[in-house]
This record gives structure tokens, sequence and C-alpha cells, in this order.
């Protein structure tokens, strides 16, 4: 006790030594350019000499170990910005080492074949060196934004107009989102709601008119939804323009809780919120990791966007936003030359000079993609867009950029090009294990000491900034699973951006009713999975037990193989696509419930979960009501109570109900007391469970071919 | 009268021999040479006067003394260190051995000893033998003979043997009438080294002439231990001392392979052979000079015979002060091959060059990339026709200084042009060519016929792709190969071996009877080699670098830097020590030390930047080592805490240890001698070498070690070689120190190299500071982002 009391006061010593010297380090002007340039200087003469000091492998084994002992402290230990600042230039240096030893000793190679092969997997390498180091700036220190409280006198407050565009997404989707929106927490008569529907179908201009809102529908398609988002900025008026996807359904507080950012900054044009997704993607469906493990989306809103803030250069992201009309008309509307319209958009306005800003807090609530197919699709409908935007309007060049948006825009692009490098990385060690070529051109230990310092350190560092937004390794599986089908689409784009035809991403469709496995998006994966397979095996046989390979670098290789088969082993399972069984969308939430019995007697329950047209009851224990009675149920939220009606589709003592022909009326008091309430998706925000970097990688290594429960899975590819 | 053979250029070119010429050295042994990378071309000059002109014009000067008795070389003397193994259908290898100028054969003859292997066919094979390019003589194969010793004496005709001589084995070997493997292990031939020449020579007298000079007192060429006696007639001063050092060093540069003692005589004369003289009476001159026109010049040089030995020369040089001997002896130096008749007199010192650091002809020369031209003794060495290997070494004495950080893109820049047959692919063929020195391979490339240029070529007519290479149009490839050659200070005699290597699948057809055709590289004499961008710098007192560089004292060539002194009383041994060790500078260093000086103890100012050698008895208690404490007891070297230390760690991170043992065991009273290396307490940049005697032994013993065997060279390093009768010890007992400078960059390594922990926490360092400094600057722009736009 003692000792630890002494601890104690010889830590606040040290506190009050370091508050003395960062007051210190306070009064220096670090915006004066002079002194940034002598830092600059320093720093660089510093780092050359630590990256290009000269260790011999087991030396810099040693040096290695001890960062990442080092640095695994800190980051355990320690949670503040500074803490992973250390750990990010512990990193940075380790693998800056790694690239200098690369450049300067490995790539003496014997013949032009494993020249050629070498150099294609050094660039592989060079490119997930840049996203490193694009990724580090990026997210050095994600800006924490507040909302910022709206004047008092309501009069200020401006008109806005809300877009919700449409194509082809059935009513029963678009319908909670116009309900929603005309819910939202804004005067009646400065909100103004615009349904647009490009299907120009007449069961929605019915709906339209039967809510009162607007209704707009074009003749063509010209530009899909940009085109449809500029049709509708000619025809409506208000200083702001707020976009929901007709699957996005905002809260009622949205306006509420963005619009008082506009009044602090005259200059902002932006105000993007993140986009919640209330079912799980593709992949977090088909692992069964949804709420587990932190999905792509999360990563990006969670952690990037932030980043991005920082520099000014958070992204609008097409949905859950609000824009100022003045901007958004100086750069003609919506962009229309790429098929990533919303980041183009904010490329432009950016250039423009106004601010752009990200407001991370969950205000509205969408459907994810529900096929992998369809999320493969969307996902290249993104890469390819990204590529167009870096090929027409590169963020490097032009006018009216910053430095730091030059690099958050082009870091936002050019991680879109994995493709080409994923591929290379999957195949790589084969070239050893089949052939016999040294495309690496070194001893194998000494490459373990350098890159395992390196790609261990790197891990920490992700980590570290990531935490509870991505867990480590699992990134792999989404960029390992795209690559095959993003690479064509990004170098088309490249070569010719014009080349390729826009396709819509599909949502709120019903998956299959039993699971199957989609071999068109499997095929690649499994033929790599094969090939790193037949590897592994050849390569234990001809270079370890026959002894025809060096057994270092045949370990080197083997290991390498492994760790594909893993990733690839769990891409193949992302395939396996679950059954989803309802038609709708559905959300957990927990709210008080009564049910009002014909009898006249009252039941009090609680929600499970809701849809658009049906909702779950959970009753007190020992009460159970048969399938097929019809009930009238109260919903609380506060002292508000919305009575619906609906019938029992499941009994027993947890019930189904569905909703048979729902009246206008009750659709906005459901939609009222469960999607649009304001403290839905906030609270599930950023709260994912951590994992260490190696928890990470064992719960991967189980969704892998490893995994026995879903080798029995495999059954179920006879079904297809 | 005496016939003496004009040899050099007889070539019969029978058809024969014009394939020989062809092909000059067949490339399965090219014996390894030792190559300087610049000769100096007044060397050059010399050494065609060295070698005396044996034709009939100058027969006069040629006086016959007696037959001598035969003397007898082994290959193993004639540098052959292992026997020699002929393999492959055709291969040869030449032994270079050399005549005596002043002596001419009178008969010669060959006892070999060798072997051949069982398979070769008798009416197919041969062994020839072939002197000067001449053939001699050749052993038929005979079968039932294989695999056993035979001997055979060959007589040589005199007439083939020159000064300057080149013997010739060349096997032919067959095993099959039939299609051949010319890479057979069957076809092999081994002679032993052991094998002699047996000479008996006549020793002729010259006329007392300069121009023969060094002659006859110096053979350059000789293989056996020379001996040039210095006879002091005059008090020795320290001027005649740098004069009698500079020409014993001046020997030293020209010798080629012999060792050279300089017996030193006070006051009286050898009663027989040859002596350098010094005197400074004109009297005792004319008493040699009775024949003469006395000048009544100050100064002297003089060849007259030896009085009590006709056949024996003495070369006098006389001074009426010691500065007019040194100036004889300067130019006696820089103008030897314009001298003639017996007397010369100088009059004004000559214009010598001034050096620059690292000039010295012994070393790679490291001003700037040298070409491959000149660092190969020949440039037929650099083409070779083979079967499958072909190697080019040749060995390259680097600066022992030399310092280059350990990692690849540091060290000797090779910049390699090649040519080579194409192998041909399309029969599975492959080729590599690799650079090695001899203890790793440093880069290897697979020789490619779809390189660049080929690829282009094809492009240029694109049926090229689609033709089948055929046996007509294999084509001399191009190619180039830029490495670096890592920097070992250990050892700093480079022994590069670029070599072709040649794969063949295992189907072979046959072309001419055999599996494989010979193939044709060569390497450009244009390729270079480049120590320039390197720093010098070395971890001093290191004795081992003085032994075989003399180290640092050769950093300047005519040894500008360095002092001698000697002191206490001047005894002969200690004399000869001086001399020897003056001579084997030159020897080292390939220069002779013109720009050396002799100090007294007490003339501290005139030496105070200099590298000092001194030379003491211990009997003689010199004020300036006492006054320098330098204790020359040799005790238990104690380790201090913090050696010990360091040893642990060096133990840990280097896994070698220290070479230098740490106890000794010798009793005190054996030690005969010390040699030690310490920092000049003059100066800090400068190194101190001290010999210390202990006895008259002591002087001997130090003579073995510096007039060579190189066995006891090694034994030398360290701080400190303790001498006894029975053994040498070395040890580091010297606090040490670093000579040379490294770039700013270099020493920053360098400190972090030495203490590697330390560049765990500069590491640790610059982490904190960039995470510092990023860690305000993002703070300063968090700060300007909430006040964004702010109305």
């Amino acid at each position: 006790m003692n000792s630890l009391s002494t601890m104690k006061q010889e830590n606040s010593k040290n506190n009050s030594l370091i508050d003395n010297l960062s007051s210190q380090l306070s009064i220096i002007n670090w915006s004066n350019p002079l002194i940034r340039i002598v830092l600059l200087g320093i720093s660089s003469i510093l780092l050359y000499i630590v990256i290009s000091f000269p260790l011999d492998y087991k030396m810099q084994f040693i040096f290695g170990v001890a960062f990442i002992i080092l640095s695994s402290y800190i980051s355990r230990k320690f949670d503040n910005r500074f803490a992973v600042l250390l750990v990010m230039f512990m990193s940075f240096i380790m693998t800056m080492r790694y690239f200098y030893w690369r450049f300067t000793t490995t790539l003496e190679f014997e013949s032009s074949l494993e020249a050629v092969l070498g150099y294609l997997l050094l660039s592989a390498e060079l490119y997930g060196l840049v996203i490193m180091l694009l990724g580090y700036f990026q997210n050095s220190w994600p800006y924490k934004r507040e909302s910022v409280p709206l004047p008092s006198d309501e009069n200020l407050w401006p008109h806005v107009d809300i877009f919700v565009p449409t194509y082809n997404e059935p009513l029963s989707i678009v319908k909670i989102t116009i309900v929603a929106a005309k819910l939202i927490d804004w005067p009646e008569d400065k909100l103004h709601i615009y349904l647009l529907d490009d299907g120009n179908r007449p069961e929605f201009k019915k709906f339209a008119s039967e809510l009162g809102v607007n209704y707009i529908a074009r003749k063509d398609n010209r530009h899909a939804k940009a085109g449809n988002l500029n049709n509708a900025l000619k025809e409506s008026k208000s200083e702001f323009v707020a976009i929901f996807d007709c699957d996005h359904i905002p809260c009622r507080s949205f306006l509420q809780m963005t619009m008082g950012l506009f009044f602090k900054d005259n200059k902002l044009a932006i105000v993007q919120t993140p986009h919640y997704f209330f079912s799980p993607d593709p992949i977090e469906r088909n692992l069964k990791v949804h709420r587990e493990v932190p999905n792509e989306g999360e990563l990006f809103y969670g952690i990037v966007q932030e980043g991005n803030d920082l520099w000014n250069a958070s992204f609008f992201c097409g949905s859950c936003a609000v824009l100022k009309r003045k901007p958004l008309e100086e750069v003609g509307g919506v962009a229309v030359e790429t098929v990533t319209e919303d980041a183009h958009t904010a490329l432009k306005i950016s250039r423009l000079g106004y601010n752009l800003s990200y407001l991370a807090i969950p205000l509205a609530a969408g459907l994810a993609t529900d096929s992998l197919f369809a999320h493969v699709n969307q996902r290249i409908r993104w890469a390819r867009g990204m590529a167009q935007i870096f090929r027409i309007d590169n963020p490097f060049f032009g006018k009216g950029l910053k430095f730091g948006q030059r690099i958050c825009y082009s870091t936002a692009m050019v991680g879109f090009f994995y493709g080409v490098p994923r591929v290379l990385f999957l195949l790589a060690p084969l070239a050893y294990l089949l052939a016999g070529l040294q495309i690496y051109q070194a001893f194998a230990l000494t490459v373990f000491s350098f890159a395992i310092p390196h790609v261990v350190m790197s891990q920490i560092a992700g980590h570290k900034i990531q935490a509870q937004f991505r867990h480590s390794f699992w990134g792999e599986i989404y960029d390992t699973l795209l690559s095959p089908y993003v690479l064509l689409p990004v170098l088309v784009a490249l070569i010719n951006p014009k080349l390729g035809s826009f396709n819509v991403t599909k949502k709120g469709g019903q998956t299959s009713a039993n699971d199957y496995f989609d071999l068109r998006i499997a095929t690649p994966i499994i033929i790599l999975l094969g090939l790193n397979i037949f590897g592994l095996f050849y390569g234990t046989i001809h270079k370890i037990v026959l002894e025809n390979g060096d057994v270092y670098t045949s370990l080197l290789n083997l290991v390498w193989v492994v760790f594909n088969i893993i990733i690839l082993g769990a891409c193949v399972f992302v395939a396996l696509e679950a059954r989803e069984l309802r038609s709708t969308p559905r959300v957990q939430m927990t709210l008080p419930a009564a049910i009002y019995l014909p009898n006249g007697k009252t039941i009090f329950c609680s929600t499970t979960n809701f849809s658009s047209n049906g909702f779950g009851l959970l009753l007190p224990e020992g009460c159970n009501i048969p399938a097929g009675s019809t009930l009238s149920v109260g919903i609380f939220r506060g002292k508000e109570e919305s009575i619906i009606t609906a019938k029992v589709k499941k009994g027993g003592n947890e019930l189904g109900l569905e909703i048979e022909k729902i009246s206008q009326e009750d659709l906005i008091k459901l939609v009222n007391v469960t999607f649009s309430r304001a403290d839905n998706w906030a609270k599930d925000w950023g709260n994912n469970r951590r994992a260490s970097p190696l928890a990470s990688l064992k719960e991967l290594m189980g969704h892998g071919v490893v995994s026995p429960k879903k080798l029995l899975n495999l059954r179920n590819l006879n079904k297809i | 009268m005496l016939k003496i053979p004009l040899l050099k250029n007889r070539f019969i070119k029978t058809c024969f021999f014009s394939f020989i010429y062809l092909i000059p050295t067949s490339s399965f042994f090219i014996e390894p040479t030792t190559v300087f990378a610049k000769v100096n071309t007044n060397q050059e000059n010399e050494k065609q006067v060295t070698s005396l002109p044996k034709n009939e014009t100058n027969k006069n000067s040629l006086i016959p003394v007696e037959q001598r008795a035969p003397h007898i070389l082994t290959f193993q003397k004639l540098g052959i260190e292992s026997p020699i193994v002929l393999r492959g259908i055709e291969s040869e290898q030449n032994i270079n051995f050399k005549i005596r100028s002043d002596e001419v054969v009178s008969s010669a003859k060959l006892n070999l000893s060798f072997y051949y292997s069982k398979q070769l066919l008798s009416e197919l094979s041969q062994i020839n033998i072939l002197m000067n390019g001449e053939p001699l003589d050749a052993i038929n194969i005979e079968d039932g003979f294989g695999g056993q010793r035979i001997n055979k004496t060959i007589e040589i005709p005199k007439e083939l043997v020159s000064d300057n001589n080149i013997l010739t084995f060349q096997l032919i070997a067959h095993y099959s009438k039939e299609c051949e493997d010319p890479r057979d292990s069957r076809l092999w031939s081994v002679i032993s080294n052991h094998s002699t020449i047996e000479i008996v020579s006549n020793q002729f007298v010259l006329q007392n002439d300069l121009q023969y000079f060094p002659l006859p007192f110096l053979d350059a060429q000789d293989v056996k231990k020379s001996s040039v006696p210095f006879v002091f007639l005059n008090k020795l001063g320290k001027t005649s001392l740098e004069s009698a050092g500079i020409l014993a060093s001046y020997f030293g540069s020209i010798s080629t392979n012999n060792n050279i003692d300089y017996p030193v005589y006070f006051n009286n004369i050898p009663n027989k052979g040859n002596a350098i003289v010094f005197l400074d009476s004109l009297e005792t001159l004319n008493s040699f000079n009775n024949s003469s026109d006395s000048s009544n010049s100050d100064s002297q040089l003089l060849i007259v015979s030896n009085p009590s030995d006709q056949n024996g020369k003495l070369l006098l040089v006389y001074g009426k002060n010691p500065e007019d001997q040194k100036t004889t002896i300067l130019n006696l130096i820089s103008k030897s091959s314009k001298l003639s008749g017996n007397l010369a007199v100088f009059t004004s010192k000559p214009l010598m060059e001034k050096r620059r650091p690292y000039d010295s002809p012994a070393w790679l020369q490291s001003e700037g990339p040298v070409k491959f031209s000149q660092v190969y003794p020949n440039l037929n060495s650099l083409n070779a026709s083979s079967y499958g290997t072909s190697t080019f070494p040749v060995d390259i004495n680097l600066p022992p200084d030399l310092f280059a950080l350990t990692n690849k893109n540091n060290g000797i820049k090779i910049d390699i042009k090649y040519s080579y047959d194409e192998p041909n692919f399309a029969k599975g063929q492959s080729a590599k060519f690799i650079i090695s020195t001899d203890d790793q391979i440093i880069r290897a490339t697979t020789l490619n016929s779809s390189s660049k240029n080929n690829f282009f070529e094809n492009l240029l007519n694109p049926t090229n792709f689609f033709k089948a290479k055929s046996e007509e149009n294999v084509r001399f490839l191009d190619g180039t190969l830029s490495t670096h050659v890592p920097v070992e200070q250990k050892n700093s005699l480079l022994k590069l071996k670029p070599s072709f290597n040649y794969n063949y699948s295992n189907k072979m057809d046959c072309v001419n009877n055999l599996m494989i055709a010979s193939t044709k590289q060569s390497i450009n004499p244009n390729s270079t080699i480049d120590i320039s961008n390197l720093s010098h710098f070395i971890k001093m007192p290191n004795l081992a670098v003085f032994k075989t560089h003399g180290y640092p004292f050769s950093r300047m060539a005519d040894l500008s830097d360095t002092s001698f002194i000697i002191s206490g009383d001047l005894s002969p041994s200690l004399v000869k020590s001086y001399l020897n060790v003056l001579g084997w500078f030159g020897k080292s260093i390939r220069f002779p030390a013109v720009s050396m000086t002799v100090n007294n103890e007490n003339e501290v100012d005139q030496f105070k930047q200099k590298n000092l050698i001194i030379f003491n008895n211990s009997s003689n208690s010199s004020k300036l080592l006492n006054s320098w404490d330098i204790n020359l007891d040799t005790g238990n070297v104690s380790d201090t805490y913090l050696d010990k230390i360091n040893r642990l760690f060096s133990k840990l991170l280097k896994e070698e240890p220290d070479p230098v043992n740490s106890t000794p065991n010798f009793n005190q009273t054996d030690v005969k001698a010390n040699i030690l290396e310490f920092q000049s307490p003059l100066s800090n940049k400068n190194t101190v070498v001290l010999f210390s005697f202990n006895s008259e032994d002591g002087y001997k013993l130090i003579d073995d070690i510096f007039g060579e065997s190189d066995e006891l060279s090694g034994k030398v390093y360290g701080s400190r070689t303790v001498v006894t009768n029975q053994s040498k010890f070395s040890l580091s007992d010297k606090s040490e120190y670093y000579l040379g400078s490294l770039t700013l960059t270099e020493s920053l390594y360098f400190f972090l190299a030495k203490y590697p922990f330390f560049f765990v926490f500069f590491t640790v360092l610059v982490i904190l500071f960039l995470s510092i400094v990023s860690y305000y600057l993002l703070r300063d722009l968090i700060k300007k982002r909430s006040n964004a736009g702010k109305i």
C-alpha cells in the first residue's frame, strides 16, 4: 500500500513536471511559418537518421521487439491523443525502416521475370505504405464536433427543403421516411418536403398528396440521382436543403441538431451526419457478427469523417446531410460528371472556399444493402466514382484546396484502388512456393526482422486509432472480398472515366428464403483460395518435406499463404448468404407497451422490435396470447401514447404482430414513437465491443475455413 | 666465347601453337596474381634496366666468374601452393620463374612428378610442356599407368631459358572417341608442386658502371633472400641515417619477391661481395679510386671493385657533409635509369613530386574510378574461352583504413561491363554472371537473351520472336552490372572473382564430338572499381595493419609525415634493424621513403606533428619515453570493470570475441623485444610505434619479423607485440583511438553502432520529439477549426 501511495505521489510530481513543460511549449507560436519550417527540417534529419541507420538482422529484431513492447504498453496504458501520436510515429518509423531496407537491399533480381514480379509486389507494398501514411495523417486527430444550439427566436430559423429521391424502391420503405421527415421538429411553414420519384409511379403520387407533401417526377432519368436532385433544386427555393435517401429515416431532432452549425459559421456549406444502419450489411449478416464486430460504415463515420473534419475535408455522403443552397447552386448543383456525385459535389464546394463539417451524432437510420451482390455492386460504383473524380478533378491539383484537404480527398480516392495490390498480395507467395521465383531478394530471417515489427506495429497503431470502430484484420475481409471486383472498374475509370455504366444500389429487396451460396460473387475468391491452398500443400511437401527450398524462405511464404487462406476462407463464407425471413427490415427496440384486451384487461409489456408493418412484443412471464387474434396495442414514448391495431401472426409469450392495412394516421403514430425517436441510434453509436488485435485475429480465424461449425454449413452448397 | 640466346621475339607459329595463342588462358585455372593498381612509370623503366640486356654488344660488360652450384627451385617456392590440377578436355597452367640477370644458365632440367586419370585414351591424350611458348616435351599417356605417380626428368635446352620464364603445362585429354562431355570428371591430371626446376648457371661480373644499378647490389627479381651490406666509414649522424634509410627503402620498393637483409659495418669493408659505402673523407675515397682523375667536388657517387674481392663491387657514396650524401642518394634513386659510367656527381637535390595521401602504388588509387585495365596484370586475362565456367580472379590491395557502413549500398563500387556467348536457351541452357570475393557471393545475375536490347531489337524485327535459335547464330551479348562490395577492415586484400557459370540440361546433343560447345566470355577493360567515395577511418592501435601495410605511416607514400627517432648508442645491430624496417617500408609501400626524417629525441619541436617510429634499447633510459611514462613491463594486464562490461556486451551482440588473448603466459626475463603502438602524446592525430630491444637477440628477432615470413607477421596485432625467443604474443593494453575522419552521418552512425542501446534511446527521443511537435501543431489546428467562420 505504501509503495502504491508513493508511486502516486511520484506520478503527480511527474505530472506537474509535464504540466510545466507543456505550458512552456504552449507559449510557442505554433502557427508561425518559420518555426514550422525549422521543425520540419529538424524532423526530416532526425527521421532520416533513424530510418536509414543500418542494423544487422539480430539487432533489428531486438530493436523491433523493443518497440513492439513499448508501443503496446503505451497503447494499453494511456488513452489520449499524445499516446496515439506516439504509437503512430513508432509504427511510422518501423515501416519506413522496412521500406528503406526493402529499397536498398531486396531489389537485386537475378532474372527479368523475377524483377518484373518483384517490382509489382513492391508497388503493391508501396500502395499499402501510401494508404497507411495518408491514413495516419487523416486520422491524426479526429475533430469531435458538438451540435450548436439554435437561436431562441424561431423567426430567425431558415426555410428548409427536404428531398427524398427514389427510383425503384417499394413504397413500404419510402413511406416511413416521408412520414419521419414530416415529423421533424421544425416550424411547419418553414419545412418543405419533396418526394422525388424518378420511377414516376402513380401510387407514390397518391401517397404524397394524401400526406400533403410535394411530389416531383421527371420524364427522363438523366444523371440518375444527381439529375433528380438538380431537377428538384430548380423547383424549390428554401435557403437550405436536407437530403435523405428514401431508406434513411430521419429522427425528429435532425434539423434541431444540425442547423445550429450554420448559424455559427456563415461559410459553412454542408453538415453531414453518419449513416446509421439498423440492419446488418451482408458481410456482418453472413458471418453473424452484427453488433459484435464493427462494420465498414462505422469505421468511416466513426473515425475517418472526424479525421477529415479536422482538415476541413469531411465528405458529403449523399444522404442524411444539410446543404446550403447558395454554394450548391454556385457549383451548378449536384455533380453529374461522376457516379459518386456526393463526394464530387463536396470537393467542388470545397474548392470554392466553403467549409464542410461533420457531426458525429446519428440522426437518421437506414437499411444496409441486403445482399452481397448488391453490396459488391455498391462498392464497385463507389470505387469507380472515386477513380473518376481522381481522374477528371484530381484533388491534388486545381485551385482552392488547402494541403490537408488535398491529402484527405486523395486518401478517400486512392483508398479505393486496393484491388490490384490486394490481388498481388494474395498471389505473391505462390511465386516462390510454386515456381521457385525469388521475387523478394533477401535472407528470410532478415525479412522477418524487418517485416514483423513493421506489420505488427501498424496493427497496433491501427488498433489504437480505430479501436472501437474497426477490429484489426477485419478490414482485410472487406478489402479482399471486393478486390477482384473493384480492380477492373477502377482501372477502366482511370483510363477513361466515361466508360462503364451506372448501376443503382438495390435495397430493401427480399433475400432468398433459404441460405444460398452466391457463386457469382464467390468464384474469384474461390479460385484465389484454391491457388493458395494448393500452394500451401505443394510448398509444404516440395519445399519443406522434400527439402527443395530454403527452409526459412519457405516458412516465410507458407505463413503468408496461411494468412491468405484465413482471410479468403472468411470471404468464401461471406458469399454464403444467410436467410432473411422478413420482407421488411426490422429494428430492435425496447419500448413500454400496453395490450388492451377486448375484455377490458390491460397487459403491460414491452416491444422487442419494429418494422414498417409490424412489431414484436414480449409479454410478462406466464402470459400467452394465441395467434390469429387482433389486438389494440398502446406504445408509449414518454408520456405520449400511440394506439395501434394489429393482428397476432405469431402467438405465445413473445408475440409477432402485423399491422394489416395501416392507416395514414396509425403509421404516423407508429413512426413517431419508433423510428423518429431522437435517442434511438445515438446510444448504440461507437459502443462496440473493443477487441485487441490478437483477439480479433482469433475471431477472424473462427470464421475461416478452420472453423468446424462453418464447415458443417457447407452442406448448404448443395442447395444452389 | 659466350653465346647468349636472343629469345624474346622468337615465336614459331605452327598451327598447333597458333591455336594455343588464340586461346591464351584456358580458363579452368587462372593463377591469381597480386596486382598493384598503378604501376609507377619510373619503375617500369628501372625494371627494364635491371633486366640486363644479354646481347652481343653488351658482352664486354660481362666477365665470367665461376659456375655456381646448381640450385633447385621447387614449384612450391615459385608460388604454386597446391598441386597443379588440370581438368577437362583442354586446360593449362603457367608457372613463372626468373633467372638473376647477371647469371646465364648453362644447363637446366625439369624433375616432374605427376599422375593422370586411368580413363584417358592413350592415343588421343597427352600433356604438353612448353617453355616460353615453345614446345619442350610432351608426356604421352600410356595405358596401365593411370592413377600412378610417375617421375620424369626433362632437359631444358639452355637456349629456351631467359630472365623471365613461363613454363606451361597443357593437358589434352579424351576419354572417348565419340561424344564427350568436355567437363567430364574422368579428364584430369595432377602435377605435384614438389616437382623441381634444377638450374646450373654461370655468374658474371659486371663492369663498374652505374647504368646497371641496382645491379649488382640487388637483383629486384630474385626469389632468394638478398643481402645488401651498408658500410659507414664516416661518423653516423641523423642525416647519414636518413640517406642510408632512403636507399634501403628504395631497394625494398623495387624488389618484387625477395627479402633483403641489410648487414651494417662500421669502419670496415666486408672481405667478400658487394657493399654500399658511405664516406666523408676524400682521402679514403681516393684510396679506392686509385685509377682515376679525382675530382674535387663535395660529393661523388662511385662504383669500384671491392679491394679484397675482385668479384665484389662497392658503391661509394661520398659527401663532404652528410647533406651531400643525401643529395647523392636522392639523385641516385630518381635518376638511376639515366646514369652511366663509374662516376656521377650531383650538386643539387632532384625535384621530388609532392605525394598526396593514399597514393601509394601498393594500393588501389582512391581518387576516382580505376579501370580494370589498370587492375588486371594483363589484358589477356580478361578474355576466356571455356566449357561451363570461367573465372577472372584478381587480388586488389586496398588502403587498410577504408570505412563503410554495413548496409549494402555502401562499399567499393564496381561497374563491370562484360560480354558473353549467349547460352542456348532453347536447349535448356542457362548462364549466370557472378561476382564473388573470397568468402561471399556479392551479386549474381542471370544472363538473359531477353535482355532489354534484344527485346527492342526483336520489336523492330518481330519475326525474330518466332525464329528458332540455331547453332550458327549464337550471339555475343553485352551486359553490365553495378554493385557494391562491402568493406571489411580486417581484410584489406580484396580477392575479387568475377565469373561466368553456364548450366546445361541433362540431355545434350553432340556437335563436333562434344556435348557442349566452348563459349567465350570477356570482361571489358574499361570496367571500373571505385573507392573514392569511401571514408578513411580506423580504430587504433593496430599493429596488424602496421605490419601488413605500414599504416598509418604509409598514408604518405614518401613517409613525409614520419620521423624516426633512434635513442641511445648506435650499434651496428640497431642500425641494421633500422635499415631492415625501412627496407620493409619500401617493400610494403612500393615507394622509397624519400621524405622521411631522422630526429634526436630532444628535437621535440621538429617531430611534434609527425608520426614517430622510435628505436630504443631498454638499457638506455630515454628521456622522451620517461616523460611519456611508457611502461615497458608486460605484467599481467588486468581488466577494468568497464572492460569487462564491454566484453560482455560484445559477446552478447557480436559473438566475435576480441582476437587478442588477454592473459599471456611468459617469463618477463625471456622478453627480448617489444613493439608498441600508441597515440602520440604530442598530437592526437599521430601515432608512435616503439621498437624496444632488451638484448642483442631482440634485434635479430625484429629483423626476422620484418624480414618477412608470413607465419610471423600474423602474430603481430593489437597495441603491443611481445617478442621472446620462442614465440610472440600480442595484446591490447593501450587505450584506443581513431585515425581518419568520417562524414557527419557516418560519425553519427558509427557512434550509434558502437552503442546500440543508445540507438534505441535515440529513436525514443526522436519519436517523442516528433510526437510533441505534431501534438502542438494539431492542437493549434483544432483551435483554428473550432473558431472557423465565427461571426
